[in-house]
């Protein structure tokens, strides 16, 4: 059961450092190279990674839910709409969320654990200058601009992945593969809200995972890097599922 | 680019290199338990919690979709499909390489740096024998096992969302989940399973052991071992849909 006390101990104190960070959220434009160094990193750095597993994950979708249901009804002419809305409301903004926590959560940690071991943080505060107006701060706006715009990228990857599957394979014609009628405005509202929590919580995750580290030695880094991992991932799945619910639970009807 | 098809070399060669002991079989048993015991039972929980979590938003979302088409009596059969399938052993393979196949990569990295491999070595032990070889047979094994137990999680995760919001007795869910031979797609998961834990094992081994000195290079390592490891996933599990469609 430590586990999940650590769990709730990690929830505690995301909030307590999305506070502090809010704070000092106009902290931002005194440091502009930063947030440009982390908008590259976190948005440009993750682009072609995500180009390629959105694209996997379109093409895999439709061949294989093509072939269920050519084995039940060899009727595919709603695949494509029933596609674009699992799309949209679940599987993109999942897939993104957990391809930057790979990408992105480990990276941080690492990078804020080898800031505290080689005592840069405190080299930082004799300087008067605050670690979370110059570390963190840059690091959530950029993950706020970077993750959606990562987000719709995928999606329209993913969706004309998909679409050429359908059209090559299938011989579905893009005209009646791209059906928006199963997609409601609150499936796209969804999306917009699950990108945003996990920019907000992947990179203050991974900060608070760096920042465990102590003053063990070099040697703890490789372990932050693993636990930036592995709790962005976590907390990305525990959001997408509280949106989901929540969009259930408000519009009730499919 | 150039820096990207070596890599892919380098693992392709340390495959070779660690699958050459398997005909006839030379296991360091020892290393090899001590892996399963390590790394499979540490990461249990979260796998399991994750894939709860995983079965529900598969019921949320395909139950909705099915229920559109008109067809609620098989909201249990087509998330059986989609997580037995699909989204349970690809899902619960990023997991465990976010959990195992990162850790891995670190505890590589530290022994490079601590030059425990170069002892290994001079003690006339092959590293790749000793180190690599156990640790590829145990994850897929062990991913395996975790994909078996995360695919009846996730199932009693969906039974749970469907009975809670499309009102669908949970006895119900499990008949039509279990009625139409779900034996071949949990067999077709637990393969990809076992492909996707040699694609982890042997990432994160290389990533591990390209580290050279500095303690730094093991975050490094860390982050390229997740990154190219959720790469081949995505491209074992098109592979796999590819051989589908042809048979």
């Amino acid at each position: 059961m430590r586990w999940l006390g650590s769990l709730v101990s990690s929830a505690v104190d995301i909030l307590a450092l999305l506070a502090e960070t809010l704070r000092s959220l106009k902290g931002v434009g005194r440091h502009p190279e930063r947030l440009l160094a982390e908008l590259s990193s976190i948005g440009t750095g993750s682009l072609i990674f995500l180009f390629a597993t959105a694209a996997f994950m379109g093409v895999i979708i439709v061949f294989q839910t093509a072939t269920q249901i050519n084995k039940a009804i060899p009727d595919l002419s709603m695949l494509g709409a029933g596609f674009i809305r699992v799309m949209t409301a679940e599987m993109i903004p999942l897939l993104t969320g957990l391809m930057v926590s790979a990408r992105v959560g480990s990276a941080i940690s690492s990078e804020v654990a080898s800031m505290v071991v080689t005592e840069q943080m405190d080299a930082l505060r004799l300087a008067n200058t605050d670690p979370t107006e110059y570390i963190v701060a840059p690091k959530l706006v950029a993950s706020l601009v970077a993750v959606p715009i990562l987000g719709l990228v995928s999606l329209a990857t993913g969706i004309t992945a998909g679409m050429l599957v359908g059209w090559i394979v299938f011989e579905i014609h893009p005209s009646t593969f791209l059906n928006f009628r199963y997609t409601y405005g609150y499936h796209f509202l969804s999306f917009c809200l699950k990108l945003l929590s996990f920019a907000v919580l992947i990179p203050l995750v991974s900060v608070i995972e760096g920042f465990r580290t102590g003053r063990q030695g070099a040697f703890s880094v490789g372990q932050a890097a693993t636990r930036g991992v592995i709790m962005s991932s976590f907390f990305v799945f525990v959001a997408d599922l509280s949106v989901s619910l929540l969009e259930r639970g408000l519009w009730g009807a499919p | 680019m150039r820096g990207l098809l070596s890599h892919v070399g380098g693992i392709t060669w340390l495959f070779f290199r660690a699958a050459r002991y398997a005909v006839p079989l030379r296991l360091e048993s020892r290393e090899f338990s001590r892996i399963l015991l390590h790394f499979g039972v540490k990461s249990l929980p979260l796998v399991l919690l994750t894939a709860v979590i995983t079965g529900a938003l598969m019921v949320l979302q395909t139950g909705a979709v099915v229920e559109l088409m008109g067809a609620t009596s098989m909201v249990g059969w087509a998330s059986g499909v989609a997580v037995l399938r699909e989204v349970g052993p690809v899902l619960i393979g990023v997991m465990f390489s976010g959990q195992v196949g990162s850790f891995n990569a670190a505890e590589l990295g530290l022994m490079k740096i601590t030059e425990q491999v170069e002892a290994l070595s001079g003690l006339g032990v092959d590293p790749v024998r000793f180190l690599v070889f156990p640790r590829m047979l145990a994850m897929m094994l062990m991913l395996a096992v975790l994909t078996v137990y995360g695919d009846l999680f996730a199932l009693i995760g969906g039974s749970i969302v469907s009975w809670g919001m499309f009102d669908l007795d949970p006895w119900v869910f499990w008949q039509q989940v279990l009625l139409p031979h779900p034996v071949d797609d949990l067999l077709e998961g637990v393969l990809k399973a076992v492909f996707f834990g040699l694609n982890i094992s042997v990432v994160s081994c290389y990533f591990g052991l390209q580290v050279e000195r500095d303690p730094w290079e093991v975050g490094v390592a860390v982050n390229r071992s997740v990154v190219t490891s959720a790469m081949g996933l995505f491209v074992i599990d098109y592979l796999f849909a590819l051989a589908r469609a042809g048979a």
